[in-house]
């Protein structure tokens, strides 16, 4: 699933260098590969009877936490805490459950990834010392969604919406934009299961970044203090959330629609942790799995302009069947491998329609929000090894 | 579609027609010109048509083409007057990725 229920991506600083994990640098994707399943449809090792996964649709990270996938500080740094409020599992489907039983820590395939990188530049010394970024350290990036469960609960209420359009005597210019009111049955029940699909896919995160924890540790054959693998932030590209903004000088409450794009709060927002609080929420913006990802900050200027928003990644430049065709032939595993960049893959075509030349220069995208004052540039990372779906 | 420049990084896309709010676009010139060419500009004046929207539609510069919504926009609602749309995950009839859409 390429644009799912609370897609999103989190970021993991270590205390180790690119100079102490290179030479295990095969060794580790390897057994990230195995330890985070990846592909389409593909199963996890956390297997949940229907009531169980009640309880991560209602707990979102917490309920992955709780049963010893991960530590607490983890829950402190994830957009909502982990967990949206109006989640009721007493909406989706039966479909919708069963899809959701047995891929609880599963990365999924298309554009999804983990990788190890390093923090190759530091453009704010100050914010990145408040992230605790330093150059030429290791880190790990986990990009995952809600998986066949929320793509499910699209699916599901979509049809609902469609009803719902001819209710209002609404004239669309586009099918697609089908929609109910926020207030009306449909729309809160919509909202309740979108919820339920976010805590899945916050879950899903935070058991994949228990895996890594777990696989760092006995690949370098290294203790947690060693290791120190600290969530720096996981945040959310694709959700609907309710927010209180400031319209034209008044206080209003919204729902801020972000599609393949990133909450960007300012400084001094009372969302964001304590200790980023003064400088502004972290923003994740993963490029292409050859070039740069970007650790940027949220700004003043978000808020009065995008609602607290920024862009979340590097778009695509060629549609995946294009990729396909102009990759035909290329070893784009062993270019990479040129590179230094180790990479895993799974599906047959992974390669070729996820190569760097199918992506926008995640450069020029950050270039463009830094200069416009919506986020700003704190550091970049150059990946070392990708695990893809 | 004509878009007016507002700064070297903001282009804004009027409100014509069926348009309750305009569509604000971050994007480099060349950005706006790759932009131009898939459809995406269209969907953000598409988004500014529905009920209860708030200020402007807006793209940021990884913006491409979505279902319905584009993906690499933001828009706000009001929460008593707005409207909530499950299209805009950018579901496709297909499982897998959901992007060139298949419609």
């Amino acid at each position: 699933m390429g644009y799912d229920i609370n897609c999103g991506v989190r970021l993991a600083t270590t205390a180790l260098t690119e100079k102490e994990v290179r030479p295990h640098l095969e060794p580790l994707a390897n057994r990230l590969f195995q330890a985070v399943p990846s592909g389409v449809g593909s199963k996890g090792s956390v297997r949940l009877s229907v009531r169980d996964l009640k309880q991560v649709l209602t707990q979102g990270s917490a309920w992955a936490v709780a049963r010893g996938f991960g530590q607490d500080s983890d829950i402190e740094y994830t957009e909502e805490n982990g967990c949206l409020v109006q989640a009721d599992p007493g909406v989706l489907s039966d479909r919708a459950l069963q899809r959701g039983r047995n891929q609880l820590g599963t990365l999924g395939s298309g554009n999804h990834f983990l990788e190890i990188g390093v923090v190759e530049e530091i453009f704010d010394t100050h914010t990145a010392r408040v992230f605790g970024l330093v150059p030429g350290q290791v880190t790990v990036m986990l990009h995952s969604g809600s998986r066949g469960l929320g793509y499910q609960v699209c699916d599901d209420h979509l049809a609902a919406m469609k009803k719902s359009v001819a209710k209002l005597g609404l004239t669309l210019p586009d099918r697609q934009l089908a929609c109910a009111m926020i207030q009306s049955e449909e729309g809160q029940i919509y909202l309740s299961a979108m919820a339920c699909a976010a805590n899945y896919a916050w879950a899903n995160r935070q058991i994949m970044l228990h895996r890594a924890r777990q696989t760092f540790m006995e690949t370098l054959s290294i203790s947690p203090n060693s290791l120190r693998m600290n969530l720096l932030y996981d945040v959310c590209h694709n959700i609907a959330k309710k927010e209180i903004h400031t319209v034209d000088g008044k206080k209003q409450t919204v729902c801020v629609v972000r599609k393949g794009a990133t909450r960007a709060f300012g400084p001094g927002h009372p969302d964001i942790p304590d200790r980023f609080r003064a400088a502004g929420q972290p923003i994740l913006t993963p490029g292409d799995m050859g070039r740069a990802s970007y650790v940027l900050c949220g700004t003043d200027t978000a808020m009065d302009q995008t609602f607290g928003s920024t862009c979340h990644g590097a778009g695509r430049l060629l549609s995946r069947k294009a990729a396909k065709k102009a990759g035909k032939g290329r070893g784009i595993q062993q270019e990479l491998a040129k590179k230094g960049i180790v990479v895993k893959y799974t599906g047959r075509f992974t390669m070729t329609e996820e190569m760097p030349e199918a992506y926008k220069d995640v450069s020029e995208v950050v270039g463009v929000v830094h200069g416009a004052g919506i986020s700003r540039m704190v550091a970049r990372l150059r990946p070392m090894a990708v695990v893809k779906g | 579609m004509h878009l007016v420049p507002l700064d070297p990084y903001r282009w804004q896309i009027p409100k014509t027609g069926q348009m309750r709010v305009p569509g604000i676009i971050y994007s480099s010139e060349a950005g706006i010109r790759a932009m131009s060419r898939d459809g995406s500009l269209r969907q953000v004046a598409n988004v500014a048509t529905l009920p209860g929207i708030v200020t402007a539609a807006m793209a940021m510069p990884d913006i491409h083409l979505g279902y319905g919504f584009p993906i690499g926009g933001v828009a706000a609602f009001d929460w008593d007057t707005g409207v909530i749309s499950p299209g805009v995950w950018g579901m496709t009839s297909t499982a897998g990725c959901a992007w060139p859409p298949r419609h």
